[in-house]
């Protein structure tokens, strides 16, 4: 083809201006953040978790307003009285926006601090306006959840002060905390997204790292405790510059004590500043979208062979499964499983929500020293429950792109599932066993006890497996949800999981009545105080209904198995 | 800047993945304006690399590299000249055909009815009349037309693009191939990644094969068959293809054995 043309090859052509410079161009920035939140709306739409969940957050927020506005008018009534706990606010203040670094580093490391189609975006616009758009994305993502309710504490003090002045500065207060905060996060958030890219280490870490704060946090939040350390760190904060965000929130309030020259200051500080927390989140999402992964030697691990010559983990752990006469099919099965779950734990994650649950009653045991004695079997149940809802509940869909391999296959139905029971076997048994026993044992429960507890976990954990597949099966789940930007994960059916952990729960409830008596009055007592109507149930009744329940829980693991089974040998795509 | 300013042009261009893995070794490339240049290799080779390089995605290790005359330094104003097509369609799910076009042309800062009936004109050309439905109801196909059209709104001067046929039915490939065949017309720079070889032979019009990270052999479509044909009787660019990097391979299993010995 002819090279004679009139397109200029050389860099003759001048550079659009916006492409130059350190910091973001605003009109792509705006341009990338509007499309980011309409993405981000329509794709929370089709996830009915996340509606759910931003529903619920929604809600909260709503929820808080008329309580903010009734903490507002009386803190403004004690103004004017001259006796308001104003240091106390001023600390919220200090709180609130490390609360913003908070959000903004959540974003930074997760998905909206990923650029989605990478490899054309950055071809298309330098890095610096992708950051600012995403950052800008960011800031208003969060807006709502700082400004409305300073707003309604606003109008509150408003109305308690006699005057509507205090608005003006408590939203333009909450504007430079929530830009400034949200900045600093991010640009954090990025960084560590930079060093788990780099560090293979690191990397492997980040799931764990991940719960370990998210349970912290919910830990603090259920304990009541969150607002306190939060009010610790910020009065550390206080006497810091940051502390002068609290003097521009006050500025225009009567009464409020506030130094003009410190709040003067914070608003010189941020305007001057804000071009640096940007610059700074420019470089850190450089660094975070140009990083080359870090390597390790479990990179390796999907060949044969590790970095020493011996055979990889999946393989050892086949061969250890062949030398009890485990079936080709069945090993095969349970190592790949096995090997799902360790690779991606994050996909496994929704198991661990039920375990909230006890956190009051930990939380008590704790500052007690008291263990109760129904504990032991609300392990069992969870033992139970989890060897189920983590890997057989959705047998189906978890094969993902291999269904069709697995259903045209040699191998039969039945050695799907003993495959699928017999890695929930392997995993949760050991572990419910020993939760049972251990909590049986603080509870200071008897030897008996301790032993049913004991033999009875391998049988809720193989009942609750086998159960899980058969309902798996009868309602299995293709669509994945995500969990970030990049993980994605598939979650049982609705239909299925409700009807398992019901099935699951009253069965093993039901074992425990009948095992244990002590078992059996608390339930009693339990049942009998959330009955409607003053009814009660005495121990003849419940043992008459566990009885009931405990035979037909047992009858439908065979059925459940059979029907799994079966599913699977005749199961067509559609 | 003259005319004779090569469209792509590397020296010495190395990549180094950690201290083990060689993916680019010493590339030197020269690629002249208006040319369709194949890039042929097998996986690993280190074509997308190489890529990933000239479209500054990359930093490389060693070597000088430059697109449009303008260094893979320079990343605000060379990717203002170029286009990049990956092999996944570089699309949003959660937009429409339509919105993601003017999404692409605003951050391209494109505006105006001229760009309107740009996006038209090619949305008919393509035959993707569902332009207005959201592309997560898109097959790989439509999803692959629209990431090209994104990709040429800007009328780049160098376009790379990563196997654009495929995952297309005849159809689409047809119009694919057409659409490159009249960007190359329009004198625009087209590197083109492939393994479909008959694509290939069809539009480009010189080939280079990459094999471990090294070009192993460069010309027309025409002059490597004629060497294939005198060497082998076959002249065809599968034959040309499988002889370059076996040679290739049996020359390393030589000087490891060497070595060994």
């Amino acid at each position: 083809m002819s090279s004679e043309g009139t397109r200029s090859a050389g860099p003759d052509r001048p550079v659009s201006q916006s492409r130059r410079g350190w910091l973001p161009s605003p009109s792509i920035s705006c341009l990338i953040a509007r499309v980011e939140s309409r993405r981000s709306w329509r794709k929370l739409r089709n996830q009915d978790l996340w509606l759910a969940l931003a529903g619920l957050g929604i809600l909260v927020v709503l929820v808080s307003l008329p309580v903010l506005y009734g903490f507002g008018s009386r803190f403004g009534a004690d103004l004017r009285a001259g006796s308001a706990p104003t240091e106390t606010v001023f600390t919220i203040v200090v709180g609130a926006w490390l609360a913003m670094v908070a959000f903004g580093i959540i974003s930074g490391v997760g998905s909206e601090g990923e650029v989605d189609n990478q490899a054309a975006i950055l071809t298309i616009r330098p890095p610096k306006d992708v950051a600012g758009g995403l950052l800008l994305a960011a800031v208003l993502g969060y807006a709502p959840l700082l400004c409305l309710p300073a707003l309604a504490g606003g109008a509150g003090i408003a109305v308690g002060v006699g005057t509507p002045a205090p608005v003006a500065g408590i939203l333009a207060g909450s504007v430079l905390l929530l830009v400034t905060g949200v900045t600093v996060g991010f640009a954090c958030g990025l960084t560590l997204k930079w060093l788990f890219r780099r560090s293979a280490r690191l990397a492997q870490l980040k799931p764990a790292l991940g719960v370990s704060v998210g349970v912290g946090y919910i830990w603090l939040s259920v304990t009541g405790r969150l607002f306190s350390v939060i009010l610790d760190v910020g009065a550390l904060l206080r006497s810091s510059p940051l502390g002068w965000l609290a003097d521009l929130v006050f500025l225009t309030t009567p009464n409020a004590s506030v130094s003009a020259p410190s709040a003067l200051g914070a608003v010189v500080l941020g305007v001057a500043l804000l071009p640096v927390g940007v610059f700074a989140v420019v470089q850190a999402a450089e660094f975070a979208w140009y990083a080359e992964q870090g390597r390790t030697a479990s990179d390796d691990e999907s060949s044969e062979h590790d970095s020493r010559g011996r055979p990889s983990l999946g393989q050892r752990f086949d061969e250890a499964l062949g030398r009890f006469g485990v079936s080709a099919g069945t090993r095969g099965v349970a190592t790949v499983v096995l090997l799902r779950a360790y690779r991606a734990p994050l996909q496994l994650i929704y198991v661990v929500v039920p375990l909230f649950l006890l956190v009051p009653t930990i939380e008590a045991t704790v500052t007690t020293g008291f263990v109760p004695d129904w504990l032991p079997w609300s392990m069992l149940l969870y033992g139970g429950w989890v060897a189920g809802a983590a890997f057989p509940l959705n047998l189906l869909g978890n094969q993902g792109a291999t269904l069709p391999t697995v259903v045209t296959a040699s191998i039969r139905g039945r050695q799907v599932v003993h495959g699928y029971v017999l890695a929930a076997v392997l995993v949760w048994t050991p572990l419910t066993a020993a939760a049972a026993i251990g909590t049986g044992q603080l509870a200071g429960r008897s030897t008996r006890t301790l032993l049913s507890v004991g033999l009875a976990a391998p049988v809720a954990v193989t009942a609750g497996a086998i159960l899980a597949a058969g309902f798996g099966t009868a309602f299995p789940r293709f669509q994945s949800i995500d969990l970030t930007g990049s993980t994605k994960a598939l979650l049982p059916s609705k239909t299925a999981f409700a009807l398992f952990s019901f099935t699951a729960s009253v069965s093993i409830t039901a074992i425990g009545v009948l095992v244990d008596d002590i078992y059996g009055l608390v339930m009693s007592d339990l049942l009998s105080s959330v009955l409607p109507y003053g009814l009660t149930v005495g121990p003849g009744q419940l043992e008459t209904g566990a009885w009931i329940v405990a035979g037909l829980g047992l009858a439908a693991v065979p059925l459940t198995y059979r029907f799994a089974s079966r599913r699977i040998d005749g199961y067509c795509l559609e | 800047m003259s005319e004779q300013t090569a469209a792509i042009e590397t020296d010495g261009l190395t990549k180094r993945y950690g201290r083990d893995v060689l993916a680019v070794d010493d590339l030197d490339l020269a690629v002249e304006c208006g040319e369709v240049y194949g890039f042929l290799g097998p996986n690993g080779a280190g074509k997308t690399t190489t890529m990933r390089i000239l479209t500054t995605l990359t930093k490389p290790t060693s070597g000088t590299a430059s697109v449009a005359g303008i260094p893979v330094t320079d990343r605000a104003a060379l990717t203002e000249r170029i286009g990049y097509l990956p092999a996944e369609p570089p699309v949003f799910d959660e937009l429409t055909g339509r919105e993601y076009l003017r999404y692409v042309a605003r951050l391209r800062e494109l505006d105006g009815e001229d760009v309107e009936r740009r996006v038209e004109a090619y949305l008919d050309r393509f035959e993707l009349a569902d332009a207005d439905r959201r592309i997560d109801g898109y097959s790989t196909g439509m999803k692959k037309k629209l990431g090209v059209i994104g990709t040429i709104l800007h009328d780049p001067d160098v376009l790379f693009l990563d196997e654009p046929t495929s995952g297309l039915d005849p159809r689409a490939a047809r119009t694919m191939r057409e659409t490159i065949a009249d960007l190359a017309d329009r004198e625009m720079t087209v590197f083109l990644s492939t393994h479909i070889l008959p694509v290939a032979d069809e539009l480009a019009d010189r080939l280079g094969v990459i094999n471990e990270g090294r070009l192993v052999a460069e010309g027309s479509p025409a002059e490597l068959k004629a060497r294939a044909e005198a060497d082998d009787g076959d002249a065809d660019l599968e034959t040309v293809f499988l002889n370059v990097t076996r040679r290739e391979e049996t020359a390393r299993e030589q000087t490891v054995t060497e070595s060994n010995v």
